[in-house]
């Protein structure tokens, strides 16, 4: 749903309705250790001070209409976010956010509203506000509630909020000077430092529950750079869910390296010819092409209503024998990993195509069910504010038989993609974007001079097609991605392997 | 009590709050709505959610220091916690001296009428969002190529309170409603898409629902066949729909934290041109009564002026410069952002636009991309149609339009009389000679 205009806000833009990713920003940490699981009252509690008689009286009347099943979804987020510009900190932002969504499901519709007020009666209002989407009357049936146990994919452990501010400090401090020591040329440098603690409960009318703690970081460094009146920018960012240690002295060497290199790069950077031509992917980053070619078009959401340009390629051959594809919520400590999905279906590694045969789509529990298939724990929402959708987590492309000098060389004139900033696509139609920030030209089989600042446009399925050489050197981009979907942001990874693309329409000069 | 009284004392009582924890200064805005989303599919409601939001967001001045804090647990334990710990993370931080509340004489103290809340929204009720949808629905499927229609009434009635310990002092009610559909059909595998919305303060403003279901299905048609053309330099008439989503891009080199930050391709450029003269004119209009921008204070409390940005000879006048990035550049402040902008419109209609083109295309959307605000480059996917001869032909898609904003602007050889008024963008539609568009 688009955003609603604030009149004290900034001004508002309508923006196309389509899903798009992006490097947008993120905040995230916290002030005071979080209380969540142990409320002081006189009753035995499980989460957010309720007992399970209590959120068994709400899922009462939350099926209360007929509907088919309902599920509460309890959230407790904080974040703190520092910016260093000029070289000061001289900006924070924490924030707090705490609420119970209702969802009842009956057939393919969805009744849903929340509560930010943790009461009873609040929260069985709000039941009863979502268990309109049935206008039946029903003496729901609830089966006693288990909390089932997670696997380990990140820390549940670790809380920002243990780490004293002025490390956080220091590490933006640190990483500005070394941004500053390393090239003359930058005249401005930014820092931006953002944590997250994220506390859920879900428990559903079939008994299933569960509480997970989900950390999420991300450090950018950000740099202007002047030479002979000349002036470009660049950077670069980190997003992890492992905790603070993530941000060791490679890291932040990494970082400060990548932002300085990309900055200045861009001295030497030309506009190309625009046109169809050769692309070869990049390691890594260039997993973007597989978000959105691929990726979205596979949400059976939209499948199920039979708008994807995928919805009737099933099990037939879409690319070479070399080309896998997955959706993987598992990997360690990863933006995309979940423990679990939103609705308390188990993560996992889900197939989309499989050595070129399309093979899965990407489920949540109301598409599952119409396809008589068992959810594929890709059921997402931002926060208790939302209804849960299918949606990406690490997306990617499995290692292929070439390799990246070989895939190089085998070009005579076409580009080499190293870095995006953000994509969309079209579902129905397939045709899809990335937005190339870095990158070089190729002429006869090697690298030339730097690109930026290009759109890449394809088509989904025929993209696909001209995938000819898929290199052995898979590598998950450590950039935090979110994706956006009508409205929603989730934090996302994807990654790639060096792929070779015939043919793809580059912007550019005419 | 009167909500808008009931909100200046939540924001009044956490200025006060914050005051005796020891913050020289406070900003504090508090925003309270309820919205409802009804999405219908098949003739059936398939998504019905209401939203009930409290928020409170406090800007801290202490010692020099600055942070902002919201939360939504406004308990009374919980909130006091919160303050506390706001003003502690506040002082934390390092010293700005360009940290401050504008002075009393530029915020303001009471705001102006501007027709921004509908005394009808308390008569709409479930039965009457389901009804427009099903309108809207039911009029983007009477074509046997449709395989999926969806209509999204929703709809957002808000009260925002700014009160500050410089004199700020203030408080609102906002409408907002939105009748959307998005319609698919069949083209062989593919399955080509497009949407159509209308965007009001007041629910009379929405128009004809049965339109907006058309709107969406004849566009959807239109995109039936699309394929790309040569590489080529064309004349684009870019529809009023899309047009605001480029001029957005030229807009960001504006912003005063971009200027600060050396991140600005029109730094320096005030008093010069940077648009063909009576064609690109823009100005920022926040009194408009009933626009989806209007504003009588912006963010930082700064009252909202009428603000020439571009002038009828194509110079540029002024940029948006917020009271911290005003103190950092040591300039004047103007407002941190557009309310509604307006790009001044010509005397022709659209088709007397494409009438006057040989070749070329009509864009009717952008799809990604993105744009440099320090050197200008950008680089946007279109689609749309080909232009033969003045008259609108096969449909156009998988290209890209790329150019420098500091050139591009000038190839504007004419503009429509038909600003888009779905946003607070008012853009018209606009014709560029001489454009580099890339395809096969």
């Amino acid at each position: 749903m688009p955003t609603p205009p604030d009149p004290f806000a900034a001004g508002v833009t309508t923006t196309d309705r389509r899903t798009f990713l992006g490097l947008a920003a993120a905040a995230g940490a916290t002030l005071a250790a979080p209380q969540l699981f142990a409320a002081p009252v006189a009753k035995e509690t499980v989460a957010f001070g309720f007992a399970f008689d209590d959120l068994q009286a709400v899922l009462g009347v939350a099926l209360g209409r007929g509907g088919d099943f309902a599920d509460l979804y309890f959230e407790r987020t904080r974040s703190v976010s520092l910016t260093l510009e000029d070289d000061r900190i001289s900006r924070a932002y924490a924030s707090s956010d705490l609420g119970v969504g209702v969802r009842v499901v009956k057939g393919d519709a969805v009744g849903y509203a929340f509560s930010e007020v943790m009461d009873l009666k609040a929260i069985k209002k709000a039941a009863a506000t979502a268990a309109a989407i049935a206008d039946g009357k029903a003496k729901p049936e609830l089966k006693p509630i288990e909390i089932a146990p997670l696997p380990s994919y990140y820390s549940r452990d670790f809380r920002f909020a243990g780490i004293d501010i002025e490390q956080k400090k220091k590490l933006v401090t640190e990483v500005n000077a070394k941004l500053k020591a390393k090239d003359p040329r930058i005249v401005k440098s930014s820092v931006q430092y953002a944590d997250t603690d994220k506390e859920v409960f879900l428990v559903t009318s079939t008994g299933h529950a569960f509480r997970d703690h989900q950390p999420m970081t991300r450090l950018w460094a950000n740099c202007v750079a002047e030479d002979k009146g000349k002036r470009e920018s660049g950077g670069y960012n980190i997003s992890s869910r492992k905790g603070f240690h993530i941000f060791d002295a490679t890291a932040v060497g990494r970082l400060v390296d990548e932002a300085v290199r990309r900055t200045v790069l861009m001295f030497d950077a030309v506009t190309p010819k625009g046109g169809e031509m050769p692309v070869v992917l990049g390691a890594g980053p260039s997993g973007i092409l597989l978000h959105e070619a691929i990726g979205h078009g596979m949400e059976a959401d939209f499948n199920r209503k039979n708008t994807s340009v995928y919805a009737s390629k099933m099990g037939k051959p879409v690319a070479e024998k070399f080309v896998t594809i997955v959706d993987d919520g598992t990997l360690t400590d990863a933006r995309g990993s979940i423990h679990i999905d939103d609705e308390g279906g188990q993560s996992q590694k889900t197939v989309l195509v499989d050595g070129g045969t399309l093979s899965s789509y990407l489920h949540d529990r109301i598409s599952a069910k119409h396809y008589g298939v068992q959810p594929t724990g890709n059921g997402r929402r931002e926060s208790f504010r939302h209804v849960v959708m299918p949606r990406m987590r690490s997306t990617y492309m499995l290692a292929g038989p070439h390799k990246k000098d070989e895939i190089i060389r085998s070009v005579k004139k076409g580009i080499y993609c190293e870095s995006f900033s953000n994509g969309q696509v079209n579902i129905g139609a397939g045709d899809f974007t990335f937005f190339l920030k870095t990158g070089y030209l190729i002429e006869d089989g090697k690298l030339g001079r730097p690109v930026k600042d290009i759109n890449l446009i394809g088509n989904g399925p025929e993209v696909l097609t001209k995938i000819s050489m898929v290199a052995d050197d898979l590598q998950i981009d450590e950039g935090g991605w979110t994706c956006g979907k009508n409205g929603q942001s989730v934090p996302v990874s994807q990654g790639m392997p060096t792929v070779l693309v015939k043919a793809i329409t580059v912007g550019g000069a005419a | 009590m009167n909500p808008l009284q009931a909100s200046l004392d939540t924001a009044e009582a956490a200025v006060a709050e914050l005051k005796k924890l020891g913050a020289q200064d406070a900003l504090v805005r508090y925003r309270s709505a309820r919205g409802v989303q009804c999405q219908v599919r098949d003739g059936r409601m398939e998504k019905l959610q209401e939203s009930v939001t409290a928020e409170l967001t406090v800007h801290v001045y202490a010692d020099g220091r600055y942070a902002a804090h919201t939360t939504n647990d406004l308990r009374k334990a919980e909130l006091a916690s919160f303050l506390a710990d706001a003003v502690k993370l506040t002082r934390m931080l390092d010293p700005d001296p360009a940290r401050s509340l504008p002075p009393k004489e530029l915020v303001l103290q009471k705001p102006t009428e501007l027709g921004l809340f509908d005394p009808a929204y308390a008569k709409i009720d479930t039965d009457a969002r389901k009804r427009l949808a099903q309108t809207a629905e039911a009029a983007g499927k009477t074509d046997k190529r449709v395989v999926s229609a969806t209509a999204d009434f929703s709809d957002e009635h808000g009260t925002t309170a700014l009160v500050g310990s410089n004199g700020t002092h203030g408080a609102q009610r906002d409408t907002w409603y939105s009748l959307s559909a998005e319609v698919t059909v069949a083209e062989g595998d593919k399955r080509p898409e497009d949407w159509w919305v209308s965007t009001s303060r007041s629910v009379k403003g929405l128009g004809d629902a049965e339109a907006v279901g058309k709107q969406a299905m004849q566009r959807a048609l239109d995109r039936v066949g699309a394929a790309k053309l040569k590489s080529a330099e064309t004349t684009l008439v870019i529809e009023n729909r899309s047009a605001g989503r480029l001029l957005s891009y030229w807009l960001q080199a504006l912003f005063g934290a971009n200027l600060q930050q050396k991140r600005s391709f029109l730094d320096g450029m005030v008093g010069k041109q940077v648009g063909p003269a009576k064609l690109f004119q823009l100005d920022d209009n926040p009194a408009l009564v009933g626009g989806l921008g209007s504003r009588s204070f912006d963010r930082e409390g700064l009252v909202a002026k009428p603000l020439p940005i571009v002038d009828a000879d194509g110079v540029l006048r002024n940029y948006f410069i917020d009271w911290y990035n005003a103190q950092r550049l040591k300039v004047q402040p103007t407002t941190g952002s557009w309310s509604n902008l307006v790009l001044n419109p010509g005397s022709e209609p659209l088709d007397k636009l494409l009438a006057g083109v040989d070749t070329g295309i009509l864009v009717t959307s952008f799809i990604g991309g993105n744009s440099n605000s320090l050197t200008g480059d950008f680089s946007l996917g279109i689609q749309g149609r080909v232009i033969d001869k003045g008259k609108l032909g096969a449909p156009v898609g998988e290209m890209n339009l790329s150019g420098n904003h500091k050139t591009f602007w000038n190839k504007l050889a004419a503009v429509g009389n038909d600003p888009y008024l779905y946003s607070s963008l008012r853009v018209p539609s606009l014709r560029f000679d001489g454009t580099a568009v890339s395809g096969a």
